[in-house]
Parts: C-alpha cells; sequence; structure tokens
C-alpha cells in the first residue's frame, strides 16, 4: 500500500504527527514512494519558484499596434536616386514595414491537422493554449 | 528484378509499420474520457514557463477551457467557441501516421508509486525521451515526461487533479455548421526532410504555404509567409541564436515553441512541440536567417 494523495499532504505538512511519522516509517522501505517524493518535490521546488500563469486562451496575442501600409516610392530623377539609395542602403533600409499577420488562424491549423495523428492529447493538447 | 522490388516493398513496409501497442495506447489515451485539471512546466531554453488549465476529452475530443471562451480540438478538427459564434476548422491528412525507426518503444517501470497505470518510454540512442504514464482503467494520460539533449527534462504535464468523465456527450457535432477545409499544396520552399522529421502534408494558409513535419511523437508545421510580415507579434522579439545561427525570434509556451526568421524572399514561421535539440537539428535544414544583398534592398525601397 503506497501512500498516494498522503504524500501529497507530507510534502505540504498537512498531516498529523502520527500520520506523520508513519508516512516517513513507510517512505523509508518504500523506494517507489520515495521516487515519486522527489519528482513531486522538485516539480513544486521549480514550479513555486515561477509566476504561474492563468490559463489565457489566446498567448499569442494579436498585435495591436496598427502598422501602415508600405508606401512606394518612385524614383523620379536618377541620380537623386542613386544618391538617396546610397543613404538608404547605408542605413539599412529595408524599403518595406512590417505587415501584421495573426498568428492564431497558423497555430490553429497546426494544431487541427496535429490532433489527427495518435498520443496527440496525451503529449500536445496544451500547444493549442498557446494560440 | 520483380523480387528486388517486392523485397525493398516488403522492406519500407516494414520499416514504416508504426510500433502496434504504441498506437493502441496512444489512441486509448487520445479516446479516455475524463475530465481534469492538467498542470504543464517547459524548462526552455529562454526561461521556465507553466500553465494551469481546465481539460475535459470526450469523444476523442479534447475540451479547453479558459476566461476568454473554450475551445475542442481532435480528429483533425479545431472549434473555437466565443461570444460572436462558433469557428470550425477542419483539416484532412494526405499521409499515414507512423513512428520514426530512430525510436524504440518500451514499457517502463511504474516509478511514481501508483498502482494502476501504464508506463510507456520512448527512446532515441538508448536514452530517454519521452515517457507516458497511463491510467490503466481509463488510460487517461496522467503524466508526461518529454526529454531533450542528455535526458534532461524539457516538458512535464501531469493532471493534478483527474476523474473519470459518466456525463452526456461534450458535443454535439450535429449542431455544427459546416466547417472550413484548407486546400492541399504542392509548391513549398523547405525541404521534405529536415532534421529526421519528414513532411507529411502541405496546405493553403493564411498568407501562404503550411507544411506540416512529423516524426510520430512530436510534430511541427512550418509556415511561409510574405517576408514583410511581423510574424504575428514575433519579429518584436529580441533576435537569438539557434544551432549556432543568428536572426531567429523565439516564443515558449508550456507546450509549444514558436520560432520566426526572415529570408531574402520569404519569411517562415515555425510551430511546434519538439525538443530544443531536435528543433537545432531541424532549423539546420530550412533556410537560414539572413538579408536580403545590398542590390536587392535597394531595389525594394525604391520600387516596393
Amino acid at each position: 500500500m503506497h501512500l498516494g494523495d498522503r504524500l501529497s499532504a507530507y510534502i505540504d505538512n498537512e498531516l498529523d504527527p502520527p500520520a506523520r511519522s508513519a508516512a516517513e516509517r513507510h517512505l523509508s522501505d518504500c523506494p517507489p514512494c520515495r521516487d515519486e517524493l522527489e519528482g513531486v518535490a522538485r516539480v513544486r521546488l521549480r514550479t513555486r519558484a515561477l509566476p504561474l500563469q492563468e490559463a489565457p486562451l489566446a498567448l499569442f496575442a494579436p498585435s495591436a499596434e496598427v502598422v501602415a501600409l508600405p508606401v512606394r516610392r518612385r524614383v523620379l530623377v536618377a541620380a537623386a536616386a542613386v544618391a538617396t539609395l546610397v543613404v538608404g542602403i547605408g542605413l539599412g533600409v529595408n524599403g518595406n514595414e512590417a505587415v501584421p499577420l495573426q498568428l492564431n488562424p497558423l497555430v490553429e491549423q497546426h494544431v487541427a491537422r496535429a490532433s489527427l495523428d495518435p498520443g496527440f492529447n496525451v503529449i500536445q493538447v496544451q500547444a493549442v493554449v498557446g494560440r | 528484378m520483380i523480387l528486388l522490388a517486392v523485397t525493398l516493398t516488403l522492406v519500407t513496409l516494414l520499416g514504416a509499420l508504426p510500433a502496434p501497442d504504441l498506437v493502441d495506447d496512444l489512441d486509448k489515451a487520445g479516446e479516455a474520457e475524463f475530465v481534469g485539471r492538467q498542470l504543464v512546466v517547459c524548462w526552455a531554453p529562454d526561461g521556465t514557463v507553466a500553465q494551469v488549465t481546465d481539460i475535459e476529452q470526450s469523444g476523442g475530443m479534447t475540451m479547453v477551457t479558459g476566461p476568454d471562451g473554450s475551445f475542442v480540438i481532435g480528429e483533425g478538427k479545431m472549434i473555437e467557441q466565443y461570444a460572436g459564434g462558433i469557428e470550425y476548422l477542419e483539416m484532412t491528412p494526405t499521409t499515414h501516421w507512423r513512428l520514426w525507426d530512430g525510436y524504440t518503444v518500451r514499457d517502463g517501470e511504474n516509478r511514481t508509486g501508483l498502482a494502476d497505470v501504464r508506463v510507456i518510454e520512448i527512446l532515441e540512442d538508448d536514452a530517454i525521451r519521452a515517457r507516458f504514464v497511463l491510467d490503466e482503467a481509463t488510460s487517461a494520460p496522467l503524466t508526461t515526461e518529454v526529454y531533450g539533449r542528455n535526458e534532461a527534462l524539457y516538458r512535464y504535464s501531469s493532471l493534478i487533479e483527474f476523474r473519470p468523465r459518466e456525463d452526456e456527450p461534450m458535443l454535439d457535432m450535429s449542431d455544427m455548421p459546416e466547417p472550413e477545409r484548407r486546400p492541399t499544396r504542392t509548391a513549398a520552399t523547405v525541404p521534405a526532410l529536415a532534421g529526421h522529421y519528414w513532411a507529411a502534408d502541405t496546405y493553403s494558409a493564411p498568407g501562404g504555404v503550411h507544411v506540416f513535419f512529423t516524426d510520430g511523437l512530436f510534430r511541427f508545421s512550418v509556415f511561409e509567409v510574405d517576408r514583410k510580415s511581423d510574424g504575428g507579434g514575433l519579429a518584436k522579439l529580441p533576435a537569438v541564436d539557434i544551432g549556432g545561427a543568428g536572426g531567429y525570434h523565439r516564443q515558449h509556451t508550456p507546450g509549444a515553441v514558436s520560432v520566426f526568421w526572415r529570408t531574402p524572399d520569404l519569411a517562415y514561421i515555425l510551430v511546434g512541440d519538439l525538443p530544443p535539440d531536435q528543433l537545432d537539428a531541424v532549423l539546420a535544414d530550412l533556410p537560414t536567417p539572413s538579408r536580403p544583398n545590398l542590390l536587392k534592398r535597394a531595389w525594394r525601397w525604391a520600387f516596393g
């Protein structure tokens, strides 16, 4: 008979003294329970150090910033254009501003396709939360 | 000649056969009926992320509920319910699932001390890559561990609350509107093999092309989009080096990694659940980040 739920209570110091002593006696003789204790304690230690996130449905929130549409430029005077190009290239200008893209539909498409694989729900259900 | 062809065909077929027990176990896990709360922790290279989510699984579909609404996934379907209505996407595969032959499947020891569980371990080069602990009675996935290089724990998920589900069916599909479907495509710039992953399907996607890669255990999608795209906001993240190459923008959620980068002609968004050492190998085989040469930049600057 293993500790089961009492292991969690033991870690949280919620057992009364007799139950705690009994749990410690059991742990000293039971390698599987010791392994579980070690695993649970390790995860708790690590997770307690984290700011636990709530479960938002859209971690990849679309950008609220509205990016202006690219403006096409025309070179009217060849010489002026060449000069401007040299300056532009020197400044690392790409000529076009970023175009906003919604990530959520892409992630949804990935997740929908992935859900056809056996084991998807085992491994990757959390990926959806990151839509 | 015919004998050779038959032999080759047999070898190919045998090599492509999935591990039957694994398929059976994972299928059962996907069909388990339960309600629970899941903790997922990912020790990612950029920092540790964790999340707790309420989930409900029934009829091969999983419902995830959060403060802004809920969505249901499974069997190629993605259904999002929100205040304004329902979005329903359905994907159709063109290839069958198989497990990469570099993996070995074995029954694991019950290290957790739980009485009635089934432990499955996936090994790569004799090193643990994934471990599943399934409830014997319901096949529910109680715990999943994913390991990176040197058997370092990368992702840990566990049902911290769990009970078998005995209610009415979770979802009445007869009420659903007609799903949106993505047509398949053949053209893509990414190779058919990346790391040991193979491109299973190629589809149209909003703003570009979608190539779905898998090794049977993990999976990722590469979206080819306009190089001017902001990657859904990923471009605003600091650029990082991955596998010795710079220019990547990376974000981890507990269950997935997203990477964005640009080449002179296209931008790419990768979304998947693969561990970091495999991600390095994959990115090494995909087009690498680079800027257009001076002439091309000048042309684009002048003429758009």
